[in-house]
């Protein structure tokens, strides 16, 4: 029969056909027609025969199933997938919570270096009369802290741009809050491992 | 039905233990497809998990209007596609296939199993002959009995482009069992008549 396919092709017009009969997709005239030319047509009834074969293997043949604990692998994995995605995330915020504090970092170092450098003094040089000099000078820091403050609430209560003033403690605040619950996600992770039966 | 929809509105609030129940349902006719898709265990089982999880993080795209099966279906059987499209051949010739290596060969078996693992191979083996887009609307269409429309929806096709296909397909077929009658390989349709002795 496979020899009938090779030695003379099938008409062309009807192998569409023969496709949509075996869906059962042809009109009743259609099918007739097609039976009618299988009956006449050692081409065409060859690869109808070879089409039905293929036609059995593929419809015997079962559903195949996993490998049992296949549900509780995908479950490990979805898991993993999501703490990677944590981890991520929370280091993003890190660093963009970071760029975002260097402003203020330099703005207030020079408020900052000068009473540490007296410290340095004191330290190196313990002379009665430095360390009254250290003290003022660390007064000043505690002042000027004071002060800083003061000026941020101030800043944020009156300013015309209160909302840029409340968004930016905000945005720190919530990138801060979100870093820590990726570290204290992270430590308790154990924990939370989905569980299966 | 309905259960389901309540285990997808429950996911969708992250509850996992919803998820994990619709994996359950549906381990089956996604290990199957991408099984049937990419021809070995190791593979399907990498591909079935990954459509699961991809559905998971896009639950949210899912149209409750449409049919579950048919929209985890479609992730699975594009993933499949992108998998074998990333293989360095998509058509491999049927001497090129190794062969079934299954428990077949572990322990004697009972001559029904034997057949039906050489059934399994001869399968694969065809489907191995079809590129990607030829084999997924006939594993849709033989295993999960979807209708010119429903493979068109998970294809992403129109009715008619799915038509030509499943014909163009069929023909492939016809021409690579006769090809593999014709080299008398142990996987062919003709194969499955004979079951094979020993172990
Ligand atoms: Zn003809």
């Amino acid at each position: 029969m496979t020899s009938n396919v090779q030695a003379s092709k099938p008409c062309p017009q009807f192998s569409e056909q023969m496709s949509l009969a075996l869906d059962h997709q042809l009109g009743a005239a259609a099918e007739r027609e097609l039976r009618e030319h299988l009956r006449t047509c050692d081409a065409c009834q060859a690869q109808w025969d070879a089409l039905q074969r293929v036609e059995r293997l593929f419809t015997t043949a079962p559903l195949i199933s996993p490998p049992a604990g296949f549900t509780a692998r995908v479950s490990a994995r979805l898991v993993r997938r999501e703490s990677r995605q944590h981890i991520v995330f929370g280091a993003l915020s890190l660093v963009v919570g970071a760029l975002i504090l260097v402003p203020v970092a330099l703005a207030s170092a020079g408020k900052i270096v000068r009473p540490l450098y007296s410290l340095y003094l004191l330290m190196t040089t313990p002379a009665a009369w430095r360390g009254l000099f250290v003290i003022t000078e660390l007064l000043s820091l505690v002042e000027s802290v004071l002060n800083a403050l003061r000026l941020t609430i101030v800043a944020c209560i009156r300013s015309p741009g209160v909302m840029v003033c409340l968004t930016y403690n905000l945005a720190v605040l919530v990138l801060t809050a979100l870093w820590l619950r990726v570290l204290i996600g992270r430590l308790l992770r154990p924990v939370s491992v989905l569980r299966q039966a | 039905m309905e259960q389901e929809q309540v285990w997808i509105q429950q996911a969708l609030r992250g509850d996992k233990e919803a998820f994990t129940r619709l994996i359950e349902a549906y381990q089956t006719p996604v290990y199957n497809l991408a099984y049937r898709m990419l021809g070995n265990a190791q593979e399907a089982e990498d591909a079935a998990q990954e459509a699961f999880i991809r559905a998971y993080t896009r639950l949210r795209t899912y149209d409750p209007t449409r049919k579950f099966a048919s929209w985890l279906l479609s992730i699975a059987s594009h993933y499949c596609i992108d998998r074998l499209r990333r293989r360095r051949f998509n058509l491999i010739s049927l001497e090129e296939l190794p062969p079934w290596q299954g428990i077949a060969s572990e322990r004697p078996q009972p001559e029904e199993r034997l057949i039906e693992n050489q059934k399994r191979d001869a399968v694969q083996s065809l489907l191995a002959t079809l590129p990607p887009h030829y084999r997924a609307p006939i594993i849709l269409r033989y295993w999960y009995d979807f209708s010119y429309r429903e493979i068109a929806e998970v294809m992403n096709l129109t009715e008619s482009a799915i038509k030509s296909r499943l014909h163009r397909a069929r023909e492939m077929l016809v021409r690579a069992a006769s090809q593999a009658d014709e080299d008398k390989m142990p996987t062919t349709i003709g194969a499955v008549q004979t079951a094979r002795g020993g172990g």
